[in-house]
């Protein structure tokens, strides 16, 4: 058994790698994400997940629902930190399926892939309760940096964590960008990670005050002019795990049941055969007593 | 913190200590909202053992409840007649500051906090060794009248140690301690009625509908409702896995069976409106603007979700016999409170329009804190290098394809009929705040920033 195998083992228990470990593993990971494009190419069939956010026993509860990597072909649009109590973990267990099987798992980037976000959010602060200094998160955020910014399915389906830029018309425009970077403040790539959609028409402020809202003409209009048939996107807690807009021209995925332990939603995988065609499959949180040891971290915060 | 001292399914800590406990939260809570610039209360920081940073919802959350009580606070004192003494009742008042916001002002108010003996016992500890708070209570500390109990007495400020199920015993104490049946009364019930049995909270509810006989009365309620949707079901689970279980949610459980509720124990009419509807419509549009700058904002479902799940409830009624005939009497204006909305803005109503408008002017600043314009400081405990120019990238293999060459990525063009360049509305830089710790085993003997008992 290798090391990688041992330590994908390991993650699995949702035990956490040690700290050198962790390096080796972003190394070998960002060989493999700096040869991938801005827009991932990926083959069907594949299994499409929206936000994970930490919450690891789900993200078990998800791989028992849609098979195991490399089974299965996933393509995670993102949020994989934050939130819950299990940020490292989730993360590393990704990761580290991404390099030992760099073909049936794609990562692309959500807006919490960011190290301004994870200092309010809480993986920050994770990675130092956790390993006892922030190494962890520095190496962790500095392979946030080569994580894809979106992904295409046999060209026909464009996956990415928050939506639509009004400085964004084509493919193309998302290929000439140079990701290497913090999530920016606005622009392109900002807008990617943080925008929603919204019944409406043209374009609109975020309320979340960066990225847009954009409406059913501007998805039509995109689709046409790069020939795709659905966006698929993340990014938006959905009670039912999944939900089409637009004529069903753009299908959000969210897959954290029970969001932040507070939410009582369900959480859904989008499966798309080697035709594309779609099936979704709902999942709830993780029983308790499949948690393991009860977490120290406690209730989920109400206003008492 | 209460977490500390009851984890999830530890049930040895009464029901009782453990919704006493829940005051400690809602200090603590509340003073990482003041600390990022919510809102001000100088006072808070005295009542809160340890500082914990808590998320954007929670700070936002907090910050909708304080302004909307003190507009509902405000509201009733700006009705009362010059010259005419105001009583606020705060029931289970834990280590709330609201006896310090009202004292502030001009007007002439006597505040009634009323909690549990132990609850009581500690604040006045507290009040007692903290200057700027007994200073608020009177001159001289020695005016102070501690009585058996352990409640203090000054002029504006009567504390009474009581279990308020008892309701006779309750009500001879708060006479006991000064609450005349003749001055106009408002009675304060944050996150406090909620945990009872309905038997006991609407048996407080009519006998204070009842209290006073002489002169108008509100009643501010703050608590859960809708426990019956996939939110509410596990609200009111994490709630009793606490030890501090939503009793009386389920009697009343929507809004309009709140407001029967006080119409049918006793008061007038009831205006009531869920925390969405507040923070949308009701409250200051400016400082909303304001205090959406402070944080970045990412929870915006979850947001809607939990304040759908609390409601402000304004109960009125006017003296016996203005209630006879109809009258609210100069309460009157307060049954607006939640009828006009304000101006709206296409900031919070999702308003579509073709065009961008123009970046925003930058926040004012306020209360002297003054939104930076940089970037988000290391959140907790030491500096957190963050390279301001990340080190080029020089584009090869896969990270760049289409076009080969160089490309200069935070430059790409708007596209046609797009909105145009960058824009950063409302997308917050966290302010200079004090150093928060995040409490955590693994810091255990950490210093927090406030006091300890
Ligand atoms: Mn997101």
């Amino acid at each position: 058994m290798t090391d990688l195998d041992r330590q994908i083992e390991q993650l699995r228990r949702c035990e956490y790698i040690k700290e050198a470990e962790v390096k080796a593993l972003c190394a070998k990971a960002r060989e493999i994400l700096v040869e991938e494009s801005n827009v991932q190419r990926v083959d069907a069939p594949v299994t499409i997940c929206g936000d994970i956010h930490g919450q690891f026993y789900d993200l078990v509860e998800l791989f028992k629902v849609g098979g195991n990597c490399p089974d299965t072909n996933y393509l995670f649009m993102g949020d994989f930190v934050d939130r819950g109590f299990y940020s490292v973990e989730t993360f590393l267990l990704l990761l580290a399926l991404k390099v030992r099987y760099p073909d049936r798992i794609t990562l692309i980037r959500g807006n919490h892939e960011s190290r301004q976000i994870t200092q309010v959010y809480g993986f920050y602060d994770e990675c130092l309760r956790k390993y006892g200094s922030v190494n962890v998160w520095r190496y962790c955020t500095e392979i946030f940096d080569y994580l894809s910014l979106a992904a295409l399915i046999e060209d026909k389906i464009f996956c990415v964590h928050g939506g639509l830029s009004p400085s964004i018309n084509t493919l193309d425009d998302i290929r000439m960008l140079d990701r290497k970077q913090e999530v920016p403040h606005d622009g392109a790539m900002c807008d990617l990670m943080w925008s929603d959609p919204e019944d409406m028409t043209g374009w609109g402020l975020s309320p979340r005050g960066a990225g847009y809202l954009f409406g059913g003409d501007v998805v039509s209009e995109f689709n046409h002019q790069n020939n795709i048939q659905c966006i698929a996107r993340a990014h938006q807690l959905q009670m039912d795990g999944y939900r089409w807009m637009f004529n069903k021209t753009l299908v959000t995925v969210w897959s954290a049941p029970n969001y932040c332990y507070r939410c009582g939603n369900v959480a859904a995988i989008l499966e798309l055969d080697e035709n594309l065609h779609q099936n979704f499959k709902i999942f709830e949180a993780a029983p308790p007593e499949s948690r393991g040891v009860p977490s120290k971290k406690p209730a989920p915060d109400y206003f008492l | 913190m209460i977490d500390d001292e009851a984890p999830v399914g530890n049930f040895s800590m009464s029901g009782d200590a453990a919704v006493q406990n829940t005051t400690e939260d809602a200090a603590s809570s509340k003073l990482s909202a003041v600390r990022m610039g919510y809102f001000r209360d100088d006072y808070l920081e005295h009542f809160v053992r340890r500082v914990t940073r808590r998320s954007p919802l929670i700070n936002r959350g907090y910050y909708a409840r304080v302004a909307g009580i003190r507009k509902a606070i405000d509201g009733f004192l700006s009705c009362i007649p010059q010259g005419t003494t105001a009583q606020i009742v705060n029931l289970g008042s834990g280590m709330d500051t609201t006896f310090f916001y009202v004292n502030d002002k001009p007007q002439s108010v006597v505040c009634f906090e009323c909690d549990f003996p132990e609850v009581i016992q500690r604040k006045a500890h507290t009040i007692l060794r903290k200057e700027p708070c007994w200073k608020a209570m009177a001159r001289n500390r020695e005016d102070i009248v501690q009585v058996p109990g352990g409640a203090l007495r000054s002029e504006p400020l009567r504390m009474v140690a009581a279990d308020m199920r008892q309701v006779d015993e309750f009500e001879r104490q708060l006479v006991q301690a000064g609450f005349q049946d003749d001055l106009p009364t408002l009675w304060l019930a944050e996150c406090v009625l909620v945990y009872m049995q309905p038997l006991h909270s609407d048996a407080i509810i009519r006998w204070a509908a009842n209290a006073v006989s002489k002169a108008p009365s509100a009643f501010v309620v703050y608590e859960q409702i809708l426990p019956h949707d996939a939110f509410g079901r596990t609200m009111v689970r994490n709630l009793q896995a606490r030890g501090c279980p939503l009793l009386g949610i389920h009697e009343y459980p929507t809004l309009d069976s709140q407001r029967q509720r006080y119409v049918s124990l006793g008061f007038t009419r009831c205006e009531a409106a869920d925390m969405n509807d507040v923070y949308d419509l009701h409250l200051d549009g400016a400082e909303i603007a304001r205090i959406q700058r402070l944080e970045i904002f990412d929870e915006l479902e979850e947001w809607r979700l939990i304040q759908g799940h609390y409601f402000i409830g304004v109960a009125l009624k006017g003296s016996h016999d203005e209630q006879h005939r109809g009258s609210l009497s100069y309460l009157e204006p307060l049954t607006q409170i939640w009828s006009t909305p304000r101006p709206s803005d296409t900031e919070m109503r999702f308003r579509s329009f073709g065009s961008l408008p123009p970046r925003p002017a930058p926040p004012p600043s306020i209360n002297g804190i003054v939104p930076p314009g940089g970037f988000l400081p290391p959140s907790f405990g030491g500096p957190v290098p963050i390279p301001a120019d990340p080190p080029r990238f020089v584009p090869s293999g896969g990270m760049v394809n289409g076009g080969g060459g160089h490309v200069m990525a935070n430059h790409v063009p708007p596209a046609s009929g797009g909105g145009g360049g960058g824009r950063m509305m409302g997308m917050a830089h966290l302010p200079e705040v004090p150093v928060f710790r995040e409490e955590d085993e693994a810091e255990e003997g950490s210093e927090g920033q406030g006091m300890r008992d």
